[in-house]
């Protein structure tokens, strides 16, 4: 079974673990001013790709530790306070991406680029689906159609399809700070 | 034990924080926007960066708009587009107006035509998501702005503020699913609330199937929410579909004002409120009296034409 993981990165300096930490916070900052200004007025908010989510799934691939799951969330919360009125609606849903790509990490080989990509798609159907659902149990929307669907659908593709700048953008990133 | 939290610190820490979301969800949805520790912080620390990035790409489009892509026709095209919302804008105004006189509600409308200053806002950004419908504006608590105000862009209705800082504010735009606004359908006076769908657009919510509402009516603000005041353009209903079953009829309302095009709104103060803010007073002081035509929303169209929208 060649897709089992079977070895463990030796755990990395405090100094490194900040350095990584500031990356996260400026690459997170820069993802959510991306989202809501220049990204959102190229696509005229029909679909806005998701960085902050390609960052979520790039901490449950690569933090297996309490931060990974403390920006997981913080990321969420940012977003919520940008995004809607429903606060807490994007924690949950990022922090159930986080969990889902880190199990999922846990048991299969991710060091791949291809396997970036699908799990930013997956991830993003994922935090869709939440936000709908959650969307649909404390606001009772009673009427969603096909549109919604092909939102979810469309907004993953283009994540996906972001995935490798962004993921390669981190490494370089995380490299020339020497925290990785 | 200790052993055992080592090991699984990722699953029980992302279980930790999954709870507080939930509760932050639950606290939330009861009282929208009360309970939000962080919100504030992160709205005024992200605000400056904001309207930098908000500002670089202005300057960029507003060259490549006015330069390169066509030089002079925009801006005749953007005045000559001004121009008919302020004509149509007029026009809705002055149909209610006389509706008005005919109910012999003289009385009332005089009483809508007070004068009440509003404070004038860019937008610096948008919603982060596509399921939602904000806007963040680049005045705050020091300019007077405070949670519950209406805003109001010329062509109609844009939104209620839903959080503000010193300096940033965020507006819940009436396309948001989590608005609710009190709406009249002009010609027949029937009531329902205009409310946000996931997808783009706006829906009547409780109105009768056996009520008249057809494509092509104009919907107004009802007064009745004690936000905005009666009479506002809201939008035009495009769709609507009375199925076999069910009380309510479900109608589509495109909303008059385009959110994804607004770059200025405006949001109006209660009655007084700039004698409560000494800073809102000297900034209101300083601009002179509010434009007429902008504020025209609150009362009759102003008598002499300001230059019809131009220069706005």
């Amino acid at each position: 079974m060649s897709l089992l993981q079977t070895t463990h990165a030796p755990a990395p300096s405090i100094g490194a673990e900040i350095r990584a930490a500031a990356i996260y916070v400026i690459t997170g900052t820069l993802a959510l001013l991306l989202q809501t200004t220049i990204l959102h007025g190229l696509t005229g908010g029909r679909i806005i790709p998701d960085l902050v989510l390609i960052l979520c799934v790039y901490l449950g691939l690569h933090e297996h530790n309490i931060g990974g799951a403390t920006g997981a969330f913080l990321l969420g919360y940012l977003l919520d306070s940008f995004s809607g009125s429903l606060v807490g609606l994007h924690a949950f849903a990022m922090t159930i991406v986080y969990l889902m790509v880190y199990l999922v990490s846990r048991r299969l080989w991710m060091d791949n680029a291809l396997s970036g990509v699908a799990m930013v798609f997956l991830g993003s159907l994922l935090k869709g689906l939440a936000v709908v659902i959650a969307l649909a149990a404390y606001l009772s929307i009673d009427r969603m159609s096909l549109g919604v669907a092909q939102t979810l659908f469309a907004e993953a593709l283009l994540a996906a399809a972001l995935t490798p700048v962004v993921f390669g953008a981190l490494g370089w990133a995380k490299r020339v700070a020497g925290g990785n | 034990m200790l052993e055992f939290v080592r090991r699984n610190r990722v699953l029980l820490s992302s279980g930790f924080f999954l709870l507080c979301s939930l509760g932050l969800l639950s606290a939330n949805a009861r009282q929208p926007g009360r309970i939000d520790p962080l919100g504030r912080i992160f709205l005024e620390v992200m605000a400056p960066f904001q309207r930098l990035t908000a500002g670089v790409a202005g300057v960029t489009r507003g060259f490549w708009n006015r330069y390169v892509l066509l030089v002079g026709v925009q801006e005749e095209n953007d005045h000559l587009r001004t121009r008919l919302r302020e004509l149509e804008r007029r026009g809705t105004h002055q149909s209610e107006m006389e509706l008005m006189n005919r109910r012999l509600k003289r009385l009332l409308a005089l009483e809508r035509e007070l004068p009440t200053r509003a404070v004038a806002a860019s937008v610096m950004a948008r919603d982060a998501s596509v399921w939602f419908q904000s806007l963040t504006l680049n005045k705050g608590e020091v300019d007077g702005i405070q949670t519950g105000m209406p805003v109001m862009a010329p062509e109609g209705v844009v939104g209620l503020i839903s959080s503000t800082s010193l300096h940033a504010s965020r507006v819940l735009l009436l396309t948001d699913p989590n608005s609710g606004i009190d709406v009249l359908v002009q010609r027949t006076r029937v009531r329902g609330i205009l409310s946000g769908l996931l997808e783009q657009g706006t829906t009547l919510k409780y109105v009768k199937r056996s009520d008249d509402v057809r494509v092509g009516d104009r919907v107004i603000t009802s007064g009745l929410d004690g936000v905005f005041s009666k009479g506002l353009p809201v939008g035009r209903v495009a769709q609507v579909s009375r199925k076999d079953r069910g009380l309510f009829l479900y109608a589509e309302v495109t909303p008059d004002a385009d959110a994804s095009r607004l770059e200025e709104v405006l949001v109006a103060l209660p009655s007084g409120e700039e004698l409560r803010r000494p800073a809102a007073l000297a900034r209101a002081a300083e601009a002179g009296p509010p434009d007429p035509a902008a504020l025209g929303i609150y009362g009759p169209p102003a008598p002499a034409a300001r230059g019809e929208g131009r220069g706005r």
